[in-house]
């Protein structure tokens, strides 16, 4: 049902985005004027069961005016949930110990007419009729196990969640504008809470 | 320092080949990725970044290097100009091309884009679409109406035996799953076609709601790589008592034929809608694939203009330098041959003009040296010549005047230079006679004269024999005049001396032997007849013989005062104290009753001088007398007998002055009172003075007299200090 795998390796976009604004100068007249996209988590828990601690969370998603035009145009949009398991330290940065990194796509299904979405991790896939039970359907975690026996009692840890759109997978075309257009910026915060374990 | 770094790799012709190659492979990935390929789409980014990159580098290159040509613009370096020229020759040849192809590759991109999509070819993809649709409504009726008998049937079915009718229907209907579901969402009941799916498929919680409703629901399902199935789900309405609806959900799997068709169909739709939707980013991200290709060629273009420009204008600036340098004098700069064309024969010539151009100044600094050397040594030998030497142009300018000439003079002859001759006699009016010799010699068209001139002094004439010759040849210094002159004063002198000397010998010789004869006549006469002659007579002869007697006396003294005259100077030098001689002498005259004045004004210091103590004794004794004799019939007599120091010019002198107030010298005797016989008293040889003046010169001393301030005679004499007399002093101390 779920996976986890190490954050993929991909150029910082806050430099892309620096570089390309000076030459993207022409964007304004590309950039769509219309609803920003949203990201954020509507609630979450974990709970402790055999000694592993388990996660579930619902991130709210709208998305922009751009990102929904480009859905309804068959372009697939890919979101990543990413899940940190984090050990907390008073006086230094918090370690990373455990990443996991949920991968959902979303493509309209023109035929058929519905939202098809896809776990990318599992390779499960739900058809939806409404874009909003589609949208639902890629922001749950559900019955995600963080930790199991090898993580030390000891130290106390915390849990961080973020949800995004992946701008990296888009069309390259779209990509550019992506970049530097508020309208694509669709990235929630880091949500920290610490696991009670 | 970063300029200077930047304009260092600018320079080179490998890193800017390597460049350019680096750039040409990005750029040419750069658009395979914008094409969206699999292999290069992921590096879009990084490609992106390299190619901003070396767009910020090439930048810096470039304003670098503009940045570098305003200053030395700005320094007016040499082939700045010639650079900027050039520059911008081949900006202009670069940007005027580029930008027209760029230009008119932005409106065929823009065209060729817009022109993919067609408004019939979308319809006609809509309408598949619809087509599709409608075909697959047909049949999605079919198993709707299918499903709702085997709802039916079910509903009358014993729960015990659900699964074995669900199974006889899932056979029957040739669907891929039947499955009964609770109210509650639990699965009742489940057959499938497919015997390793043994957890049936949940329906969505949207479409459970429609059930609790009692709706029915058909619809496609594109499930995974199965393909395309068709769902339906009909409420199973029991004829039992319970209220509880249960849900029939069938999957009916599209025949393969239509699903691919339908697929194709599907894929082009999706592709077409996708591309169009596309359309106004893939326009702008190939427009700034194709900027960035412009301006990196432009940048890279200029860049290539400053290196071109460089390469080419090095030569004519490191000519322009060299020539700079050669016009400061500097004759040893070479330039290296770069090249075989016309630029590299220029260098050559120019190599070989400085070279010879070196050659040239040393020989004329060779000939300058030779001819300092020839001065000076000319200057030298002048210098030290004993005759003095004035050399002056036609136009009576002096241009030359040795040491030996200043010392003659007296004077600072150097200051003269450049000067007119007359100058020399407004100054210094005792050089008048020689002045106007020389003046006169030349007005009278004289090539070679010889004249004496006496020129008056403090210590009285100064003889010089001056011998003139008018410079021949060419040149500038033709009509000039050479003067050569000695001072011939102490020769003359001494030829006077040893005259009056050989006059005095031989009166000597002559006189004094006949003398002693008759005295002795005189005298035995006296003897012989006095007694014995006439008291008139005897008076008579007592007075003829005492005054023969007398007379040869006074002849006597005569002539060896002349004796003593001529003697041979046999003077011996040794360092005294003069103030202490003149005590000496003064006091031998102050025990006599003289009932004469003398008085001492002694300098205490500065009193050392080399002499001879007898002779300066006899010198004092001379003058003394004489001064007496002076006062002898004045009723206040006074001698004042001073030494003073005296400063001149070369050397420290002391001065001895005896002062009386007698009658002092007549005028008529002023000039030659130092020569034998001349005198002023009645009696005397008159060879006093002429004594004292010799016994001065033995000294190298001068003398001289004048009146003094009571109208009496004053003697000066000055006699050189001894060069040593700070020691002598602590001796004599």
């Amino acid at each position: 049902m779920f996976a986890q795998a190490r954050l993929a390796a991909h150029p910082p976009r806050e430099l892309f985005a620096v570089l390309l604004l000076g030459l993207c100068s022409c964007l304004p007249a590309l950039s769509w004027a219309g609803h920003p996209g949203i990201v954020k988590l509507e609630g979450a828990n974990t709970w402790r069961s055999d000694g592993s601690d388990y996660l579930h969370a619902q991130f709210k998603i709208e998305l922009s005016s751009g990102a929904e035009e480009a859905v309804e145009n068959g372009v697939p949009l890919i979101f990543e949930l990413q899940i940190q398991v984090v050990e907390t330290h008073t006086w230094l940065w918090d370690s990373v110990e455990i990443e996991i990194t949920e991968r959902r796509s979303l493509q309209y299904h023109a035929l058929s007419q519905t939202y098809q979405v896809k776990d990318l991790n599992a390779g499960t896939q739900g058809n939806y009729r409404r874009l909003d039970d589609a949208l639902t359907a890629v922001g749950q975690l559900r019955e995600v196990l963080l930790t199991d026996e090898s993580l030390d009692d000891g130290p106390s840890y915390s849990i961080r969640l973020r949800g995004s759109l992946d701008v990296e997978s888009l069309p390259t075309p779209v990509r550019l504008i992506a970049y530097v257009s508020s309208d694509w910026s669709m990235v929630s915060k880091w949500y920290k809470w610490p696991l009670v374990r | 320092m970063a300029a200077g770094s930047l304009t260092r790799i600018s320079s080179g012709v490998l890193p800017m080949l390597a460049l350019f190659a680096l750039l040409l492979v990005s750029l040419s990935l750069l658009s395979d990725a914008t094409h969206n390929s699999e292999r290069f789409g992921q590096m879009y980014s990084m490609l992106l970044l390299i190619n901003a990159a070396a767009l910020v580098l090439l930048g810096a290159l470039v304003v670098a290097n503009i940045f570098g040509l305003i200053r030395q613009q700005r320094m007016q370096a040499p082939g700045a100009r010639m650079t900027s020229r050039l520059v911008v020759m081949f900006v202009i040849l670069a940007v005027v091309p580029v930008s027209i192809v760029y230009y008119f590759s932005l409106q065929f991109l823009q065209r060729g884009i817009d022109s993919w999509f067609d408004v019939r070819i979308e319809q006609g993809l809509d309408d598949a679409l619809d087509l599709s649709q409608a075909a697959l409504d047909v049949r999605l009726r079919d198993v709707l109406n299918l499903t709702i008998q085997i709802a039916e049937d079910l509903s009358d079915a014993p729960p015990a035996t659900v699964s074995l009718t669900l199974y006889d229907h899932r056979v029957r209907s040739g669907a891929a799953e039947l499955t009964l579901i609770g109210g509650d969402g639990r699965i009742v009941a489940s057959s499938s076609s497919d015997i390793t799916d043994i957890i049936p498929d949940q329906p969505p919680s949207e479409m459970m709601v429609l059930m609790r409703n009692r709706k029915h629901y058909i619809g496609l399902d594109p499930i995974g790589d199965s393909g395309l199935y068709a769902r339906a789900l009909v409420p199973v309405l029991s004829s039992r008592s319970d209220s509880e609806v249960y849900t029939l959900q069938a999957m009916y799997e599209v025949s393969e034929r239509f699903s691919s068709l339908a697929d194709g169909v599907l894929s082009a739709y999706t592709r077409y809608k996708e591309l169009s939707f596309l359309r106004t980013p893939l326009k702008f991200s190939y427009s700034l694939t194709l900027s960035i290709v412009l301006v990196l060629s432009l940048l890279a273009a200029i860049w290539a203009a400053f290196h071109s420009a460089r390469r080419l204008v090095a030569p004519v600036r490191d000519l322009a330098e060299a020539t700079h340098a050669v016009a400061e004098g500097d004759y040893s700069r070479r330039l290296s041959v770069a090249s075989e064309d016309e630029l590299g024969f220029l260098v050559r010539s120019f190599n070989d003009m400085t070279r010879r151009l070196a050659r040239s100044r040393e020989q004329t600094l060779r000939g300058q040296q030779q001819i300092e050397g020839q001065r000076a040594y000319l200057e030298a030998v002048l210098a030290n010549l004993s005759s003095g030497v004035v050399s002056m142009s036609a136009d009576s300018v002096v241009r030359a005047i040795n040491r030996t000439a200043s010392k003659r003079f007296g004077i600072d002859a150097s200051r003269f230079l450049g000067k007119e001759l007359a100058f020399l006699s407004e100054q210094h009016a005792h050089l008048a006679p020689f002045v106007d010799a020389i003046l006169r010699h030349r007005d009278q068209g004289d090539r070679t004269w010889e004249q004496e001139i006496a020129l008056p002094g403090e210590n009285g004439h100064q003889i010089l024999m001056c011998r003139g010759t008018v410079l021949g040849g060419k040149g500038k210094r033709a009509g000039g005049l050479v003067i050569v002159f000695d001072d011939v004063t102490t020769l003359i002198q001494a030829q006077r001396d040893a005259a009056w000397g050989e006059v005095a010998r031989r009166l000597a010789h002559e006189i004094k032997n006949p003398l002693t004869p008759i005295q002795l006549s005189a005298e035995r006469l006296r003897r012989r007849y006095l007694s014995s002659m006439p008291a008139d007579d005897a008076e008579l002869l007592d007075r003829a013989t005492r005054t023969i007697v007398n007379q040869v006396d006074a002849m006597k003294k005569m002539v060896n005062a002349f004796s003593e005259y001529a003697r041979a100077p046999s003077v011996h030098l040794e360092t005294m104290n003069l103030n202490q001689l003149v005590r000496e002498v003064l006091d031998l005259y102050r025990s006599s009753d003289l009932n004469v004045e003398i008085v001492e004004q002694l300098d205490a210091g500065n009193d050392i001088i080399e002499g001879d103590a007898g002779r300066l004794r006899q010198l004092l004794h001379n003058l003394v007398k004489n001064a007496l004799e002076a006062v002898r019939d004045t009723p206040d007599g006074r001698i004042v007998v001073s030494t003073c120091a005296v400063n001149t010019v070369e050397t420290g002198q002391v001065e001895l002055c005896i002062e009386d107030n007698g009658a002092g010298f007549e005028a008529a005797v002023m000039e030659n009172i130092f020569e034998p016989y001349v005198s002023t008293k009645a009696k005397g040889s008159g060879l006093g003075l002429a004594i004292v003046k010799k016994i001065v010169e033995e000294h190298g001393a001068t003398i001289s007299a004048e009146a003094g301030a009571s109208g009496g005679a004053l003697v000066r004499i000055r006699f050189m200090l001894s060069s040593d007399h700070g020691s002598v002093t602590e001796n004599l101390a």
